[in-house]
């Protein structure tokens, strides 16, 4: 409840005050927003399963963030920030994919 | 369908490896699928799952064998519910075990039987009604309080978690899913803008160096056009000059070759009588444009370069084959003063008319109009010869 208030009102005072990214967060922030998003899903599949606790939601929330960040780094040291910023969305995407197949069972029994 | 779907999930993130082969397999394999998912966090269900795992037989050597769990960590949760079926079980007891403390008493002796219920159930993902289906018949049987909302669905999992409960860490969550929002927010409100700001350093370069070419190219198609424009006011110029210039010789020669009217202060002369002839009507026209006649006209023949006087039969002069017979009127634009000073000199035209026996006479005209035209004829054997370079200079 808390949190999903929190997303609420995350999503609302960003719209209204709309904020700048300080530009060496800029590359990394879409990533971990979508990195974010796997933990989120992640979280929601866990409270459907019975599963959820709160201490391994907020860690898991701030290892993929700041994993996907680390990631990013590498890459665009290596050289490879895209490709390998592309590799994080698609293996995130899938995850998230699998989570909501199964969120979605739990809800619509299907 | 079910396995379909999660097989890539269980696949692509190592650490959900294991879930494809629970669905399938059973109560053996949500064993272990558990075990990872469970590894990281013990500190929860497990621990007090323990005794009723204890019961179950089968849940407690799965969790134990997969020590392995070092994937599961960072993927917690999304592992643990791949393993879902499994824990959907146990925490089904463990729920209750949690939040009703006192109660494990009793909580141990529903479990036992909803896990062997939800075991065959396992394969299929509809396992969630199943413990559901089970559920109501412990808690009869056990009469236990807290248990019976419980293993409720996932449904009703989620309607609970709705009650908000100020615990740190749920308002760390609260506190973590704000800044994830408002992060989708900005990211997607910057990605509105098309920020170059959001850009990579290869990419940045790309652009000013597209940026910097199209510059040097505006740049240089401006020095062209600006140059064009230029030529084009100056020789605009030239030509108004040469059109007004040309006008102007193309008036004065018209007149000069009598394919244009003319109008001016000039003088009427008048001749008429025996002894005038062609010689006569010359020699006016010859004293007239000595003295500065501009446009002259005799009856209704204008006067040019060409102009020939003819004597024909019974007194008729043929001017440009044109014949006529006196009285003839000279219409001559030019100073009157001299024109007329002109005629009436001794010996001139107005006397020698009338030593003959004839009649002259000569007006001063502030208006002569000088109206007959000649058609322009085309020299048939005269070539011009280039035009000089100077046009100024007629």
């Amino acid at each position: 409840m808390i949190a999903a208030l929190g997303l609420l009102l995350g999503i609302v005072l960003g719209l209204l005050l709309d904020p700048t990214v300080p530009p060496w967060l800029q590359p990394y922030l879409p990533i971990a927003v979508v990195a974010a998003l796997d933990a989120v899903f992640g979280g929601l599949r866990a409270l459907l399963d019975g599963l959820f606790d709160e201490r391994v939601f907020v860690v898991s929330f701030l290892s993929n963030v700041v994993v996907a960040g680390l990631i990013v780094f590498l890459g665009d040291q290596l050289g490879v920030g895209n490709q390998l910023s592309t590799g994080v969305v698609v293996v995130l995407g899938i995850r998230i994919f699998s989570n909501v197949a199964a969120i979605r069972r739990h809800v619509f029994r299907a | 369908m079910s396995g379909a779907d999660e097989a890539p999930g269980g696949a692509s993130p190592a650490g959900d490896g294991a879930p494809p082969p629970q669905p399938a397999a059973g109560g053996q394999a949500k064993g272990p699928v558990r075990g990872p998912a469970k590894g990281s966090p013990p500190r929860t269900g497990p621990v007090r799952v323990q005794p009723a795992k204890g019961q179950a037989g089968k849940g407690q050597p799965g969790k134990g064998q997969p020590g392995k769990g070092q994937q599961g960590g960072g993927a917690s949760p999304p592992t643990g519910p791949v393993a879902a079926q499994a824990p959907r079980t146990g925490p089904v007891a463990a729920r209750p075990a949690r939040e009703a403390a006192p109660v494990p008493a009793a909580a141990p002796v529903p479990e036992p039987v909803a896990e062997p219920v939800s075991v065959p159930a396992e394969p299929a993902p509809a396992a969630a009604p199943q413990p559901e289906a089970a559920a109501p018949s412990p808690v009869p049987a056990s009469a236990a309080p807290a248990p019976a909302p419980e293993p409720a669905s996932g449904r009703q999992r989620l309607l609970a978690s709705l009650a908000p409960r100020a615990t740190r860490a749920q308002l760390l969550a609260g506190l973590l899913c704000l800044l994830l929002g408002l992060a989708l927010a900005v990211q997607v409100r910057s990605n509105d803008e098309e920020d170059l700001s959001s850009l990579r350093q290869a990419d940045l370069v790309g652009l000013l160096d597209d940026a910097s070419d199209r510059s040097e190219r505006l740049e240089r198609e401006i020095a062209d056009l600006e140059r064009t424009r230029e030529e084009l006011l100056s020789s605009g110029d030239q030509r108004a000059a040469a059109r007004d210039l040309a006008q102007e010789r193309v008036d004065a020669l018209g007149v000069l070759a009598g394919t244009a009217a003319a109008t001016g202060p000039g003088v009427r002369l008048v001749v008429s009588g025996p002894g005038v002839d062609d010689l006569v009507l010359l020699s006016a026209v010859q004293e007239l444009r000595d003295a500065g006649a501009e446009a002259i006209q005799v009856d209704d023949v204008r006067v040019v370069a060409e102009t020939a006087f003819v004597d024909g039969p019974d007194g008729v002069v043929e001017v440009d084959g044109e014949p006529l017979e006196g009285p003839y009127t000279f219409l001559a634009i030019g100073d009157p003063q001299t024109l007329a000073s002109a005629m009436d000199f001794p010996g001139g035209v107005a006397p020698t008319v009338r030593l003959r026996g004839g009649t002259a006479s000569v007006d001063q005209l502030d208006e002569v109009q000088v109206t007959a035209l000649r058609a322009p004829s085309e020299p048939q054997y005269a070539q011009p010869v280039a035009p000089s370079p100077d046009p100024t200079s007629p």
